[in-house]
Protein backbone atom coordinates (compact mmCIF):
# COMPACT_ATOMS: atom_id res chain seq x y z
CA UNK A 1 0.00 0.00 0.00
CA UNK A 2 2.72 2.28 1.06
CA UNK A 3 4.55 1.10 -2.61
CA UNK A 4 1.42 2.84 -4.15
CA UNK A 5 1.27 6.26 -2.16
CA UNK A 6 4.85 6.46 -2.79
CA UNK A 7 4.17 6.10 -6.29
CA UNK A 8 1.40 8.16 -6.57
CA UNK A 9 3.08 11.21 -5.20
CA UNK A 10 5.17 11.90 -8.75
CA UNK A 11 3.33 14.08 -11.34
CA UNK A 12 5.06 11.37 -14.14
CA UNK A 13 3.50 8.61 -12.25
CA UNK A 14 -0.02 9.96 -12.39
CA UNK A 15 0.35 11.21 -15.90
CA UNK A 16 1.79 7.36 -16.35
CA UNK A 17 -1.25 6.04 -15.14
CA UNK A 18 -4.11 8.34 -17.04
CA UNK A 19 -2.47 7.88 -20.15
CA UNK A 20 -2.09 4.21 -19.37
CA UNK A 21 -5.48 3.94 -18.86
CA UNK A 22 -7.12 5.80 -21.66
CA UNK A 23 -4.55 3.90 -24.04
CA UNK A 24 -5.47 0.84 -22.55
CA UNK A 25 -9.15 1.20 -23.10
CA UNK A 26 -8.84 2.23 -26.76
CA UNK A 27 -6.33 -0.55 -27.74
CA UNK A 28 -8.28 -3.34 -26.32
CA UNK A 29 -11.19 -2.31 -27.90
CA UNK A 30 -9.94 -2.24 -31.48
CA UNK A 31 -8.08 -5.15 -30.00
CA UNK A 32 -11.50 -7.23 -30.09
CA UNK A 33 -11.93 -6.97 -33.79
CA UNK A 34 -7.96 -6.98 -34.60
CA UNK A 35 -8.02 -10.43 -33.13
CA UNK A 36 -11.11 -11.78 -34.60
CA UNK A 37 -9.91 -10.57 -38.05
CA UNK A 38 -7.06 -12.60 -37.74
CA UNK A 39 -4.68 -9.91 -38.41
CA UNK A 40 -2.72 -9.91 -34.68
CA UNK A 41 0.07 -8.71 -37.14
CA UNK A 42 -1.46 -5.38 -38.48
CA UNK A 43 -0.13 -3.58 -35.13
CA UNK A 44 3.40 -4.20 -36.33
CA UNK A 45 2.29 -2.99 -39.88
CA UNK A 46 1.07 -0.23 -39.01
CA UNK A 47 3.65 1.14 -36.30
CA UNK A 48 6.42 0.14 -39.44
CA UNK A 49 4.45 2.04 -41.81
CA UNK A 50 4.68 4.89 -38.96
CA UNK A 51 8.36 4.30 -38.21
CA UNK A 52 9.18 4.94 -42.14
CA UNK A 53 7.38 8.16 -41.57
CA UNK A 54 9.57 9.38 -38.24
CA UNK A 55 12.41 8.66 -40.40
CA UNK A 56 11.17 10.90 -43.43
CA UNK A 57 10.41 13.57 -41.04
CA UNK A 58 13.99 13.55 -39.23
CA UNK A 59 15.54 13.15 -42.80
CA UNK A 60 13.40 16.38 -44.05
CA UNK A 61 13.46 17.79 -40.57
CA UNK A 62 9.83 18.00 -40.63
CA UNK A 63 7.07 18.09 -37.65
CA UNK A 64 7.56 14.45 -36.61
CA UNK A 65 3.55 14.28 -35.34
CA UNK A 66 2.04 15.00 -38.98
CA UNK A 67 4.38 12.96 -41.19
CA UNK A 68 3.45 10.00 -38.78
CA UNK A 69 -0.15 10.71 -39.39
CA UNK A 70 -0.07 11.11 -42.88
CA UNK A 71 2.55 8.01 -43.16
CA UNK A 72 -0.06 5.72 -41.12
CA UNK A 73 -3.02 7.35 -43.87
CA UNK A 74 -0.43 6.48 -46.43
CA UNK A 75 -0.29 3.19 -45.61
CA UNK A 76 -4.20 2.46 -45.02
CA UNK A 77 -4.27 3.62 -48.60
CA UNK A 78 -1.67 1.44 -49.81
CA UNK A 79 -3.28 -1.63 -48.29
CA UNK A 80 -6.45 -0.79 -49.62
CA UNK A 81 -5.34 -0.66 -52.86
CA UNK A 82 -2.74 -4.61 -52.86
CA UNK A 83 -6.48 -5.50 -51.53
CA UNK A 84 -8.57 -4.40 -54.86
CA UNK A 85 -5.89 -4.51 -57.33
CA UNK A 86 -3.49 -7.73 -56.31
CA UNK A 87 -3.95 -11.49 -55.98
CA UNK A 88 -2.43 -11.40 -52.61
CA UNK A 89 -3.55 -12.70 -49.41
CA UNK A 90 -4.73 -10.45 -46.44
CA UNK A 91 -2.10 -11.25 -44.19
CA UNK A 92 0.68 -11.37 -46.98
CA UNK A 93 -0.46 -7.98 -48.01
CA UNK A 94 -0.20 -6.97 -44.06
CA UNK A 95 3.27 -8.81 -43.79
CA UNK A 96 4.67 -7.46 -46.67
CA UNK A 97 3.88 -3.56 -46.02
CA UNK A 98 5.61 -4.18 -42.87
CA UNK A 99 8.79 -5.76 -43.42
CA UNK A 100 8.89 -2.98 -46.78
CA UNK A 101 8.27 0.01 -44.30
CA UNK A 102 10.89 -0.89 -41.76
CA UNK A 103 13.43 -2.09 -44.58
CA UNK A 104 12.56 1.43 -45.69
CA UNK A 105 12.65 3.36 -42.57
CA UNK A 106 16.05 2.08 -41.72
CA UNK A 107 17.40 3.08 -44.65
CA UNK A 108 16.19 6.75 -44.79
CA UNK A 109 17.38 6.56 -40.93
CA UNK A 110 20.94 5.37 -41.86
CA UNK A 111 20.72 9.21 -44.23
CA UNK A 112 19.95 10.95 -40.93
CA UNK A 113 23.13 12.53 -39.88
CA UNK A 114 24.23 11.27 -35.94
CA UNK A 115 20.49 9.05 -35.36
CA UNK A 116 20.62 6.03 -34.37
CA UNK A 117 18.30 5.65 -31.53
CA UNK A 118 15.55 3.05 -32.47
CA UNK A 119 15.00 2.46 -28.96
CA UNK A 120 12.39 4.91 -28.29
CA UNK A 121 10.49 3.92 -31.14
CA UNK A 122 10.00 0.11 -29.65
CA UNK A 123 9.87 0.52 -26.45
CA UNK A 124 8.40 4.12 -25.72
CA UNK A 125 8.70 6.07 -22.84
CA UNK A 126 5.29 6.18 -21.03
CA UNK A 127 6.27 7.40 -17.56
CA UNK A 128 8.08 10.19 -19.48
CA UNK A 129 4.74 11.80 -20.88
CA UNK A 130 3.85 15.01 -21.26
CA UNK A 131 0.40 16.85 -20.57
CA UNK A 132 0.19 17.75 -24.38
CA UNK A 133 0.47 13.72 -24.32
CA UNK A 134 -2.20 13.41 -21.96
CA UNK A 135 -4.48 15.87 -23.96
CA UNK A 136 -4.01 13.52 -27.07
CA UNK A 137 -4.42 10.38 -25.53
CA UNK A 138 -7.71 12.08 -24.30
CA UNK A 139 -9.02 13.70 -27.80
CA UNK A 140 -7.74 9.70 -29.31
CA UNK A 141 -9.59 8.07 -26.80
CA UNK A 142 -13.26 10.04 -27.49
CA UNK A 143 -12.64 9.48 -31.77
CA UNK A 144 -12.05 5.79 -30.46
CA UNK A 145 -14.91 5.63 -28.27
CA UNK A 146 -17.62 7.55 -31.15
CA UNK A 147 -16.15 5.57 -33.97
CA UNK A 148 -16.64 2.30 -31.85
CA UNK A 149 -20.24 3.04 -30.64
CA UNK A 150 -21.16 4.08 -34.34
CA UNK A 151 -20.20 1.26 -36.04
CA UNK A 152 -20.08 -1.43 -33.30
CA UNK A 153 -22.54 -3.15 -35.46
CA UNK A 154 -21.18 -3.26 -38.99
CA UNK A 155 -17.44 -3.85 -37.40
CA UNK A 156 -18.70 -7.07 -35.51
CA UNK A 157 -20.78 -8.66 -38.70
CA UNK A 158 -17.76 -8.09 -40.69
CA UNK A 159 -15.51 -10.12 -38.20
CA UNK A 160 -17.96 -12.70 -37.89
CA UNK A 161 -18.73 -13.07 -41.77
CA UNK A 162 -18.26 -10.92 -44.88
CA UNK A 163 -20.88 -12.00 -47.03
CA UNK A 164 -23.82 -11.79 -43.89
CA UNK A 165 -22.66 -8.60 -43.50
CA UNK A 166 -23.63 -7.44 -47.11
CA UNK A 167 -26.81 -9.36 -47.43
CA UNK A 168 -27.19 -7.05 -44.02
CA UNK A 169 -26.84 -4.37 -46.03
CA UNK A 170 -23.52 -3.12 -44.81
CA UNK A 171 -21.00 -1.55 -46.92
CA UNK A 172 -18.24 -3.87 -45.76
CA UNK A 173 -15.23 -1.50 -47.46
CA UNK A 174 -16.82 1.69 -46.29
CA UNK A 175 -16.46 -0.04 -42.77
CA UNK A 176 -13.44 -1.48 -42.91
CA UNK A 177 -11.57 1.65 -44.15
CA UNK A 178 -13.11 3.16 -41.47
CA UNK A 179 -12.09 0.49 -38.89
CA UNK A 180 -8.28 1.25 -40.81
CA UNK A 181 -8.32 4.46 -40.65
CA UNK A 182 -9.29 4.70 -36.50
CA UNK A 183 -6.37 2.02 -35.99
CA UNK A 184 -3.83 3.46 -38.38
CA UNK A 185 -4.36 7.24 -36.50
CA UNK A 186 -4.36 5.40 -32.81
CA UNK A 187 -1.20 4.03 -33.94
CA UNK A 188 0.51 6.65 -35.43
CA UNK A 189 -0.53 9.14 -31.96
CA UNK A 190 0.03 6.17 -29.44
CA UNK A 191 3.59 4.86 -30.82
CA UNK A 192 5.58 7.69 -29.47
CA UNK A 193 3.89 6.91 -26.17
CA UNK A 194 3.83 3.36 -26.24
CA UNK A 195 6.64 2.26 -28.73
CA UNK A 196 5.58 -0.73 -31.16
CA UNK A 197 5.90 -3.39 -28.46
CA UNK A 198 3.14 -2.01 -25.97
CA UNK A 199 1.29 -1.24 -28.88
CA UNK A 200 1.41 -4.62 -30.64
CA UNK A 201 0.90 -6.48 -27.45
CA UNK A 202 -2.39 -3.90 -26.10
CA UNK A 203 -3.72 -4.35 -29.34
CA UNK A 204 -3.37 -8.83 -29.37
CA UNK A 205 -2.99 -10.02 -25.58
CA UNK A 206 -6.13 -8.52 -23.41
CA UNK A 207 -8.66 -9.47 -26.67
CA UNK A 208 -6.83 -12.93 -26.40
CA UNK A 209 -7.34 -13.14 -23.06
CA UNK A 210 -11.20 -12.32 -22.96
CA UNK A 211 -11.36 -14.42 -25.42
CA UNK A 212 -10.43 -17.18 -23.43
CA UNK A 213 -12.63 -16.72 -20.13
CA UNK A 214 -15.83 -14.55 -21.95
CA UNK A 215 -19.05 -16.12 -22.88
CA UNK A 216 -20.57 -13.88 -24.79
CA UNK A 217 -18.97 -10.82 -27.28
CA UNK A 218 -20.36 -8.26 -24.93
CA UNK A 219 -18.13 -10.22 -21.87
CA UNK A 220 -15.12 -10.13 -24.39
CA UNK A 221 -15.38 -6.79 -25.01
CA UNK A 222 -16.24 -5.93 -21.58
CA UNK A 223 -13.35 -7.98 -20.27
CA UNK A 224 -10.23 -7.38 -22.68
CA UNK A 225 -11.13 -3.16 -21.63
CA UNK A 226 -10.76 -4.76 -17.58
CA UNK A 227 -7.61 -6.76 -18.41
CA UNK A 228 -5.92 -4.30 -20.61
CA UNK A 229 -6.17 -1.44 -17.81
CA UNK A 230 -5.40 -4.37 -14.59
CA UNK A 231 -2.04 -4.69 -17.25
CA UNK A 232 -1.28 -1.24 -16.98
CA UNK A 233 -1.93 -0.42 -13.67
CA UNK A 234 -0.51 -3.68 -12.08
CA UNK A 235 2.84 -3.02 -14.52
CA UNK A 236 3.65 0.68 -13.74
CA UNK A 237 3.68 -0.17 -9.94
CA UNK A 238 5.53 -3.18 -10.22
CA UNK A 239 7.87 -1.42 -12.98
CA UNK A 240 8.34 1.30 -10.26
CA UNK A 241 8.54 -1.70 -7.31
CA UNK A 242 11.24 -3.50 -9.05
CA UNK A 243 12.70 -0.52 -11.16
CA UNK A 244 12.40 -2.02 -14.52
CA UNK A 245 10.91 -0.70 -18.29
CA UNK A 246 7.47 0.16 -17.77
CA UNK A 247 6.49 -0.77 -20.99
CA UNK A 248 7.79 -4.29 -20.89
CA UNK A 249 6.71 -5.10 -17.53
CA UNK A 250 2.75 -3.98 -18.77
CA UNK A 251 3.75 -6.57 -21.35
CA UNK A 252 4.93 -9.15 -18.88
CA UNK A 253 2.05 -8.74 -16.17
CA UNK A 254 -0.47 -9.21 -19.49
CA UNK A 255 1.95 -11.83 -21.15
CA UNK A 256 1.51 -13.81 -17.28
CA UNK A 257 -2.47 -13.38 -17.24
CA UNK A 258 -2.81 -14.86 -21.00
CA UNK A 259 -1.02 -18.20 -19.78
CA UNK A 260 -3.20 -18.13 -16.55
CA UNK A 261 -6.74 -17.62 -18.41
CA UNK A 262 -5.39 -20.48 -20.77
CA UNK A 263 -4.85 -23.02 -18.28
CA UNK A 264 -8.33 -22.18 -17.01
CA UNK A 265 -10.21 -21.19 -20.02
CA UNK A 266 -13.51 -21.70 -20.85
CA UNK A 267 -14.95 -25.18 -22.33
CA UNK B 1 -55.51 -8.24 -60.29
CA UNK B 2 -52.99 -10.02 -57.62
CA UNK B 3 -51.45 -11.40 -61.14
CA UNK B 4 -50.58 -7.86 -62.40
CA UNK B 5 -49.10 -6.44 -59.54
CA UNK B 6 -46.90 -9.98 -58.80
CA UNK B 7 -46.41 -9.52 -62.83
CA UNK B 8 -43.20 -7.08 -62.37
CA UNK B 9 -39.73 -9.34 -61.32
CA UNK B 10 -38.11 -8.93 -58.46
CA UNK B 11 -34.71 -9.52 -59.60
CA UNK B 12 -33.07 -8.74 -62.86
CA UNK B 13 -29.73 -9.73 -64.84
CA UNK B 14 -29.50 -8.39 -68.15
CA UNK B 15 -26.53 -9.99 -69.88
CA UNK B 16 -24.90 -10.86 -66.57
CA UNK B 17 -21.11 -11.89 -67.42
CA UNK B 18 -18.59 -12.30 -64.28
CA UNK B 19 -14.50 -12.71 -64.86
CA UNK B 20 -12.72 -13.68 -61.97
CA UNK B 21 -9.08 -13.97 -62.29
CA UNK B 22 -8.75 -14.25 -65.81
CA UNK B 23 -11.55 -17.57 -65.82
CA UNK B 24 -15.13 -16.47 -66.81
CA UNK B 25 -17.33 -17.53 -64.17
CA UNK B 26 -20.95 -16.67 -65.38
CA UNK B 27 -21.45 -15.71 -69.28
CA UNK B 28 -24.12 -13.69 -70.50
CA UNK B 29 -27.02 -14.88 -68.01
CA UNK B 30 -30.23 -13.36 -68.80
CA UNK B 31 -33.25 -14.13 -66.51
CA UNK B 32 -35.88 -12.47 -63.89
CA UNK B 33 -37.30 -13.69 -60.67
CA UNK B 34 -40.66 -13.25 -60.29
CA UNK B 35 -42.60 -12.68 -57.00
CA UNK B 36 -44.06 -15.22 -54.31
CA UNK B 37 -42.51 -18.57 -55.87
CA UNK B 38 -39.80 -21.13 -55.33
CA UNK B 39 -36.83 -20.70 -57.72
CA UNK B 40 -34.34 -23.11 -58.20
CA UNK B 41 -31.14 -22.76 -60.06
CA UNK B 42 -29.28 -26.18 -60.79
CA UNK B 43 -26.22 -27.27 -62.55
CA UNK B 44 -23.47 -29.43 -61.92
CA UNK B 45 -20.79 -28.33 -59.76
CA UNK B 46 -18.76 -25.40 -60.47
CA UNK B 47 -21.73 -24.81 -63.35
CA UNK B 48 -21.92 -20.82 -61.58
CA UNK B 49 -24.51 -21.07 -59.65
CA UNK B 50 -23.73 -19.57 -56.41
CA UNK B 51 -21.92 -16.85 -58.10
CA UNK B 52 -25.27 -15.48 -59.50
CA UNK B 53 -26.59 -15.51 -56.05
CA UNK B 54 -23.71 -13.84 -55.00
CA UNK B 55 -24.42 -11.41 -57.88
CA UNK B 56 -28.16 -10.74 -56.91
CA UNK B 57 -27.03 -9.78 -53.69
CA UNK B 58 -24.11 -7.39 -54.48
CA UNK B 59 -21.24 -10.04 -53.41
CA UNK B 60 -20.00 -10.21 -57.01
CA UNK B 61 -20.28 -6.87 -59.14
CA UNK B 62 -20.80 -8.09 -62.88
CA UNK B 63 -17.88 -7.50 -64.98
CA UNK B 64 -20.35 -6.92 -67.87
CA UNK B 65 -24.25 -6.80 -67.89
CA UNK B 66 -26.30 -5.49 -65.08
CA UNK B 67 -28.43 -6.94 -62.10
CA UNK B 68 -31.32 -4.93 -61.19
CA UNK B 69 -33.09 -5.33 -57.25
CA UNK B 70 -36.27 -3.98 -56.70
CA UNK B 71 -36.11 -5.15 -53.50
CA UNK B 72 -33.58 -4.28 -50.94
CA UNK B 73 -34.79 -6.67 -48.06
CA UNK B 74 -33.15 -9.79 -49.45
CA UNK B 75 -32.21 -12.97 -46.89
CA UNK B 76 -29.19 -14.99 -47.57
CA UNK B 77 -27.93 -18.07 -46.37
CA UNK B 78 -24.61 -19.19 -47.38
CA UNK B 79 -23.37 -22.22 -48.56
CA UNK B 80 -20.82 -22.37 -46.14
CA UNK B 81 -20.88 -20.32 -43.30
CA UNK B 82 -17.40 -19.66 -42.39
CA UNK B 83 -16.33 -18.16 -38.92
CA UNK B 84 -13.64 -18.44 -36.23
CA UNK B 85 -15.12 -20.96 -34.13
CA UNK B 86 -13.27 -20.43 -30.99
CA UNK B 87 -15.59 -16.89 -30.80
CA UNK B 88 -17.84 -16.56 -27.95
CA UNK B 89 -21.22 -15.76 -29.68
CA UNK B 90 -24.05 -17.01 -28.45
CA UNK B 91 -27.23 -17.17 -31.12
CA UNK B 92 -29.08 -14.94 -29.78
CA UNK B 93 -26.24 -12.45 -29.96
CA UNK B 94 -25.23 -13.56 -33.84
CA UNK B 95 -29.22 -12.58 -34.79
CA UNK B 96 -28.85 -9.35 -33.29
CA UNK B 97 -26.11 -8.04 -34.49
CA UNK B 98 -26.71 -9.00 -38.42
CA UNK B 99 -30.74 -8.70 -37.95
CA UNK B 100 -30.52 -6.01 -35.73
CA UNK B 101 -34.49 -7.19 -34.91
CA UNK B 102 -36.16 -6.81 -31.43
CA UNK B 103 -35.50 -9.38 -28.47
CA UNK B 104 -39.05 -10.58 -28.44
CA UNK B 105 -38.73 -11.06 -32.49
CA UNK B 106 -35.73 -12.87 -32.02
CA UNK B 107 -37.57 -15.28 -29.73
CA UNK B 108 -40.62 -15.82 -31.52
CA UNK B 109 -38.81 -16.30 -34.63
CA UNK B 110 -36.76 -19.30 -32.61
CA UNK B 111 -40.05 -20.84 -31.27
CA UNK B 112 -41.13 -20.29 -34.80
CA UNK B 113 -38.11 -22.91 -36.28
CA UNK B 114 -38.54 -24.86 -33.62
CA UNK B 115 -34.75 -23.60 -32.38
CA UNK B 116 -35.34 -21.98 -29.18
CA UNK B 117 -33.24 -23.87 -26.98
CA UNK B 118 -29.91 -23.10 -28.63
CA UNK B 119 -30.60 -19.15 -28.40
CA UNK B 120 -28.42 -19.09 -25.27
CA UNK B 121 -25.74 -22.08 -27.36
CA UNK B 122 -22.70 -20.71 -28.76
CA UNK B 123 -22.51 -20.51 -32.48
CA UNK B 124 -19.22 -22.53 -32.60
CA UNK B 125 -20.85 -25.69 -31.23
CA UNK B 126 -23.95 -25.35 -33.24
CA UNK B 127 -23.96 -28.61 -35.72
CA UNK B 128 -24.66 -27.68 -39.75
CA UNK B 129 -28.47 -28.41 -39.78
CA UNK B 130 -28.93 -26.18 -36.25
CA UNK B 131 -26.56 -23.31 -37.92
CA UNK B 132 -28.63 -23.91 -41.15
CA UNK B 133 -31.72 -23.52 -39.70
CA UNK B 134 -30.22 -20.31 -37.47
CA UNK B 135 -29.07 -18.84 -40.82
CA UNK B 136 -32.91 -19.13 -41.74
CA UNK B 137 -34.12 -17.31 -39.20
CA UNK B 138 -31.57 -14.34 -39.70
CA UNK B 139 -32.68 -14.06 -43.23
CA UNK B 140 -36.27 -14.22 -41.92
CA UNK B 141 -35.98 -11.48 -39.19
CA UNK B 142 -34.61 -9.34 -41.91
CA UNK B 143 -38.80 -9.36 -43.10
CA UNK B 144 -37.57 -10.11 -46.68
CA UNK B 145 -38.90 -10.17 -49.89
CA UNK B 146 -36.60 -12.68 -51.06
CA UNK B 147 -34.35 -15.27 -49.67
CA UNK B 148 -31.59 -16.61 -50.94
CA UNK B 149 -30.40 -20.07 -50.05
CA UNK B 150 -27.08 -21.60 -51.30
CA UNK B 151 -27.09 -25.28 -51.13
CA UNK B 152 -28.83 -25.58 -48.10
CA UNK B 153 -29.33 -29.25 -47.87
CA UNK B 154 -25.95 -30.05 -48.03
CA UNK B 155 -25.00 -30.57 -44.82
CA UNK B 156 -28.34 -33.10 -44.04
CA UNK B 157 -29.07 -36.41 -44.33
CA UNK B 158 -32.17 -37.46 -46.63
CA UNK B 159 -35.04 -37.37 -44.03
CA UNK B 160 -33.13 -33.85 -43.03
CA UNK B 161 -33.35 -32.50 -46.73
CA UNK B 162 -37.57 -33.74 -47.55
CA UNK B 163 -38.05 -31.94 -44.09
CA UNK B 164 -35.92 -29.02 -45.48
CA UNK B 165 -38.14 -28.80 -47.87
CA UNK B 166 -40.97 -29.52 -46.54
CA UNK B 167 -40.73 -26.61 -43.86
CA UNK B 168 -39.20 -23.92 -46.79
CA UNK B 169 -42.69 -24.19 -48.77
CA UNK B 170 -44.23 -23.72 -45.56
CA UNK B 171 -42.39 -20.60 -44.61
CA UNK B 172 -42.68 -19.45 -48.33
CA UNK B 173 -46.38 -19.92 -48.24
CA UNK B 174 -47.04 -18.61 -44.84
CA UNK B 175 -44.84 -14.98 -45.66
CA UNK B 176 -45.60 -15.00 -49.19
CA UNK B 177 -41.72 -14.76 -49.65
CA UNK B 178 -39.70 -15.33 -53.26
CA UNK B 179 -37.78 -18.23 -52.46
CA UNK B 180 -33.90 -18.95 -54.46
CA UNK B 181 -32.34 -22.42 -53.93
CA UNK B 182 -29.48 -23.24 -55.55
CA UNK B 183 -29.00 -27.29 -55.36
CA UNK B 184 -27.94 -30.19 -57.08
CA UNK B 185 -30.55 -32.70 -55.61
CA UNK B 186 -33.07 -32.16 -58.61
CA UNK B 187 -35.72 -34.86 -57.17
CA UNK B 188 -36.38 -32.53 -54.40
CA UNK B 189 -36.25 -29.19 -55.95
CA UNK B 190 -38.48 -30.49 -59.06
CA UNK B 191 -41.27 -31.56 -56.61
CA UNK B 192 -40.66 -28.05 -54.84
CA UNK B 193 -39.56 -25.49 -57.56
CA UNK B 194 -42.25 -23.54 -59.39
CA UNK B 195 -39.64 -22.11 -62.02
CA UNK B 196 -36.09 -24.13 -62.69
CA UNK B 197 -33.10 -21.97 -63.91
CA UNK B 198 -30.47 -24.48 -65.09
CA UNK B 199 -26.95 -23.41 -65.78
CA UNK B 200 -23.82 -24.27 -66.99
CA UNK B 201 -21.59 -21.15 -66.89
CA UNK B 202 -24.53 -19.50 -68.87
CA UNK B 203 -28.21 -20.03 -68.57
CA UNK B 204 -28.81 -23.48 -70.76
CA UNK B 205 -32.83 -23.51 -70.07
CA UNK B 206 -35.24 -22.55 -67.90
CA UNK B 207 -39.05 -22.64 -67.42
CA UNK B 208 -41.84 -24.95 -65.41
CA UNK B 209 -40.06 -27.78 -63.78
CA UNK B 210 -42.22 -29.86 -66.48
CA UNK B 211 -40.70 -27.84 -69.10
CA UNK B 212 -37.37 -28.03 -68.24
CA UNK B 213 -37.41 -31.86 -67.85
CA UNK B 214 -38.13 -32.30 -71.51
CA UNK B 215 -35.56 -29.86 -72.56
CA UNK B 216 -32.32 -31.29 -74.59
CA UNK B 217 -30.31 -28.81 -73.00
CA UNK B 218 -31.66 -30.07 -69.54
CA UNK B 219 -31.19 -33.72 -71.27
CA UNK B 220 -27.82 -33.43 -72.07
CA UNK B 221 -26.81 -31.49 -69.40
CA UNK B 222 -28.00 -33.84 -66.08
CA UNK B 223 -28.38 -37.01 -68.99
CA UNK B 224 -27.64 -39.80 -66.18
CA UNK B 225 -29.49 -37.75 -63.17
CA UNK B 226 -32.98 -38.28 -65.38
CA UNK B 227 -33.63 -41.98 -64.37
CA UNK B 228 -35.78 -41.47 -61.69
CA UNK B 229 -38.17 -38.84 -63.24
CA UNK B 230 -39.03 -41.39 -65.85
CA UNK B 231 -42.52 -41.68 -64.32
CA UNK B 232 -43.07 -38.50 -64.21
CA UNK B 233 -42.93 -37.84 -68.10
CA UNK B 234 -45.94 -38.89 -69.15
CA UNK B 235 -48.17 -37.53 -66.27
CA UNK B 236 -50.04 -33.91 -67.52
CA UNK B 237 -48.57 -30.93 -66.70
CA UNK B 238 -49.80 -29.27 -63.49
Amino acid sequence: MSLILDALQFGFFQRALMVGFLLAIIYALLGNFVVLREEAIIGHTMANIVFMGIALGLLLSWDSFWIMILAALAGVLFIDYLQRSSRFSRDSILALTSQISIAAGIIILSQVEGYQNVEGFLFGNILAVSSSDLWMSLALFLINIVGLFLFRKQLTQLVINKELAISAGTNVERVNFIFMLLLALTVAAGIKIIGVILLAAFLVIPANIAKNIASSFKQMVLLSVIVSVIGVFAGLFLSYYFDTPSGAMIVLVLGVMLIVTNVFKRR
Amino acid sequence: MSKKIDSKPLIELENVSLTLSGQSIVKDISLSIMPNEIVSLIGLNGAGKSTILKLILGIHKPTDGKVTRHTKRIGYVPQKFEFDRTIPLSVHELLKIYSQASDPKIEAKLKELSIHHLRARNIGALSGGEMQRVLIVNALLMEPELILLDEPTSGLDVLGEKDFYCSIEEIQKKYKLTVVIVSHDIHLVFKHAKTIFCVDHCLVCHGHPEQVKKSDAFKKLFGPHLVPFKHHENEPHS
